[in-house]
């Protein structure tokens, strides 16, 4: 299966799920996507949102577990009612020019090693060694 | 020396009570791990044991300790602006 993390590409429309319906994975919409070009008064039908290997992924759901036709108005004016704090640069007129960057963050699950004994693990704070880390170890302090 | 003991107690189960619920927070995430859920257990039962041994001898930590048999013993100790 090629592209199967992403079968719906805004770059690859398909008779199945045209460009104007793709979605982000958060199911929300966002600025400047091909989400401005959502059909005002469509309805989108589930069906319509299944991938070109015709298998409904649950990545098409967003968390809520709502199907993604209910999280956008059917007027196509979503951007009017969701407020996002301005990060950027005073000035900034929205072009990729200026924009913060994006960009995908990732933590490792914790496993689980010995502890600390009670006493020290109130002393410091934590019971766990892996998450014992002093102030300033992530930045210019740490010589 | 009974202050002592006493205080020694009390910071003992301050110490146990933080590990248990660090355990617990990460229990919650880690629901399947055995090694935790085994050292949760024991550690609990400690907390649970260092608690009866002090409400025995020094009266009751919290208001489910007042042992009603023994009269009203919540107002006994020092109130906390005491």
């Amino acid at each position: 299966m090629e592209n199967k993390k992403n079968p719906v590409s805004p770059s690859r429309p398909t008779a199945e799920s045209p460009v104007g319906q793709v979605v982000p994975e958060n199911g929300r919409p966002m600025n400047g996507s091909p989400m401005g070009q959502v059909v005002p008064g469509n309805s989108m039908p589930t069906d319509e949102m299944v991938p070109e290997n015709g298998r409904p992924t649950d990545n098409m759901t967003p968390e809520n577990g709502r199907p993604m036709g209910e999280m956008m108005p059917e007027n196509g004016r979503q951007n009017d009612q969701i407020k996002t704090p301005n990060l950027n640069p005073p000035g900034c007129n929205m072009t990729h020019d200026c924009m913060s960057k994006v960009g995908y963050s990732y933590v490792p699950v914790q496993a689980f090693n010995d502890i600390y004994p009670p006493a020290e693990g109130l002393a410091r704070g934590t019971i766990f060694p892996e998450l014992d880390k002093p102030f300033g170890m992530y930045g210019a302090e740490v010589g | 020396m009974e202050i002592t003991e006493k205080n020694r107690l009390l910071e003992e189960i301050r110490s146990y009570g933080f590990t248990v619920l660090e355990l617990a927070l990460y229990l919650d995430t880690h629901p399947n791990d055995v090694k935790a859920l085994r050292l949760y257990g024991a550690v609990s039962d400690k907390l649970k044991e260092l608690q009866e041994n002090y409400e025995q001898n020094y009266g009751p930590l919290t208001i489910t300790g007042v042992n009603s048999g023994d009269g009203w013993t919540w107002i006994n100790g020092p109130w906390p602006w005491e």
